[in-house]
């Protein structure tokens, strides 16, 4: 008997000990953990926006019904202001790729009608191939891009070499971005 | 201090974790591909192994026989939660990196291992000189083998550019094969080594 | 209907081949490395880890979405999957040592280790991060289970074979085994791109 207690008294001593430790440490991480993932979304909305002041929570069914594929779906979308004024929209979506879905924030500024930047947050291509459409060379191409844009890869927009289906998901989630705010979603 | 010293060595090469218990590969191939996940990573093991060694150490004579694996799981996944929630707050683009490898450590076979062989038989500071010489000796290896992959597979070290700019980049050291390539490579060097000294 | 079915097949092929949990995530490699000496030992550590691995899923799966998100514990995830894994384990262990004695030899001090095998951890972690429904868990720790096995027969096959080749002496043991496993890692890459 007196085995048993000794058992059920060391699992209980040390199960205790560990569980006031992990609390402890969670509560102090918490606030951390919360204001690094806001911080992070802030930055990632400003390099896509850049002079972009306010970027606020904006509902994506106030566009209507929204285009959702196997290939590709809206996921967030934030408005942007400055000084009170609306200036355009940032969306998150994700198109998928050669690997799974690639999620990326794009900037569209409506005022001028272009894109103002595009970011890649996660995906799963083929390291040195496909996780070239994550750099700067690929998508800086895309700044300043009229909404109108006709996005014939090859021509207007140049392909990550080796990596086609990851270059065509990224073109897929601009032209719906911008079929979107011309109104031609469907 | 002495014996301080001896078991210290002991991880770095002789008993080297890797490349001679062949254990805790798989973080070791998994996050390799740049030095600085590496350095991250070795970091992380160091830490929960020293802790958990110490704290298992301290315990042992406290500790029935019976029940000794899962206390050592309660002590060492409590450690690897504690490192988790501590890279997320505070090295997020790092945490990020390694991904599902950071809660990972708590199953790793180097720490449950030398819990159970090393640091519950002997004394706090034997234990804790065992448990430094294995992580350090686990670091070498995994910065040894991120140092090539990354070298080779980007062509840079620590995200700075070596190769000029007209440097392709080698696919195959990013990806799997190139890993276990380089591991097999690596082993081989140290029983060739060995062999020779002994001669 | 049709959809759900495609959706099943997708996680069992990206699970079992394209995302090789040995292969393509390095996930599991010190039974791969262990018990893959011989054919036949490598298919009674494959069918124990199924075992584990589809009971651990299904149990942490139902304690992550019924206990640990209401309670908002979600950062005691950790230490409660590792302690159900490791309860699964000794369980096993016990009906092996009185059913099949002969798999339980075989094993040695494997068993054990599976409570330490990242594989059946990383399932149970995976199986919560993607928001599978519990059926879809059930098929997708089968699936990675399947991936684990035969990447080990295969490894076991290869090994067996090079017991009767020449090798240079610094280069046997572990060393030819991990040329043979990135051969078999590039093979398994022709899978990629295979589920859309």
């Amino acid at each position: 008997m007196t085995k048993i207690l000794r058992v059920a008294l060391a699992l209980t001593v040390v199960c205790g000990v560990a569980a006031l430790a992990l609390s402890f440490v969670y509560v102090v991480t918490k606030e951390r953990i919360a204001e690094e993932a806001k911080r992070e979304l802030n930055e990632a909305l400003a390099v896509v926006f850049p002079g972009g002041e306010n970027f606020a929570p904006f509902d994506l069914a106030s566009f209507g019904p929204l285009p959702e594929s196997k290939e590709f779906k809206f996921l967030e979308a934030y408005a942007v202001t400055k000084s009170g004024k609306q200036q355009g929209f940032v969306f998150k979506v994700a198109s998928t790729g050669y690997g799974g879905p690639i999620v990326l924030l794009v900037g569209v500024d409506t005022e001028k009608g272009v894109f103002t930047g595009i970011k890649v947050l996660e995906h799963q291509e083929t390291p040195g191939l496909g996780s070239n459409v994550a750099g700067e060379g690929f998508l800086s191409q895309f700044l300043g891009k009229p909404l109108t844009d006709s996005f014939t890869i090859g021509k207007d927009v140049q392909a990550v070499s080796g990596a086609t289906i990851s270059t065509r998901a990224v073109v897929r989630a601009c032209v719906n971005v911008a079929e979107l705010l011309r109104g031609e979603g469907k | 201090m002495r014996e301080f010293w001896y078991y210290f060595k002991n991880g770095l090469l002789g008993e080297n974790p890797v490349l001679k218990l062949m254990i805790g590969l798989c973080s070791v191939l998994a996050v390799s591909v740049r030095v600085d996940n590496c350095l991250g990573m070795g970091a992380a093991v160091i830490f929960v192994l020293t802790c958990s060694s110490l704290v298992i150490s301290l315990i042992r004579n406290f500790v029935p026989n019976e029940v000794r694996i899962p206390i050592f799981i309660v002590v060492i996944s409590t450690f690897t939660t504690i490192v988790d929630l501590v890279m997320k707050a505070y090295l997020p683009p790092l945490s990020k990196a390694m991904g599902i490898f950071i809660p990972l450590i708590v199953v790793n076979c180097i720490i449950m291992a030398r819990a159970e062989a090393f640091a519950s038989r002997k004394p706090p500071l034997h234990a804790v000189a065992d448990a430094l010489g294995m992580g350090v000796g686990y670091t070498l290896v995994i910065t040894a083998i991120g140092v090539v992959r990354e070298l080779f597979g980007y062509g840079e070290i620590l995200s700075h550019p070596v190769f000029p700019e007209s440097f392709q980049g080698m696919m195959a050291m990013i990806l799997p094969p190139g890993a276990f390539l380089l591991i097999g490579i690596y082993i081989a060097i140290l029983n060739w080594s060995l062999r020779r000294g002994k001669r | 209907m049709n959809g759900e079915i495609l959706s099943i097949f997708k996680i069992i092929v990206s699970a079992a081949f394209v995302d090789n949990i040995i292969l393509a995530r390095y996930i599991g490699l010190c039974p791969y490395i262990g018990m893959s000496s011989s054919v036949a030992n490598s298919i009674g550590m494959g069918m124990a880890v199924t075992f584990v691995m589809v009971l651990a899923s299904i149990v942490t799966w139902v304690l992550w979405n019924y206990a640990l998100v209401p309670l908002g514990l979600e950062y005691l995830r950790i230490m409660v999957f590792i302690l159900v894994i490791a309860t699964l384990v000794q369980l096993v262990e016990i009906l092996l040592k009185k059913n099949v004695p002969n798999l339980y030899r075989a094993m040695g001090i494997y068993l054990p280790l599976i409570t330490t095998n990242c594989a059946i951890l990383a399932v149970t972690f995976l199986g919560v991060d993607y928001g599978y429904t519990l059926f879809q868990v059930v098929v997708y720790s089968i699936s990675v289970a399947l991936g684990f096995t035969v990447a080990l027969v295969l490894l076991a096959g290869i090994r067996e074979r090079l017991r009767l080749a020449k090798i240079p002496s610094f280069w046997q043991g572990y060393p030819i085994v991990f040329i043979a496993t990135c051969l078999l890692a590039i093979a398994f890459l022709g899978f990629r791109g295979l589920v859309k």
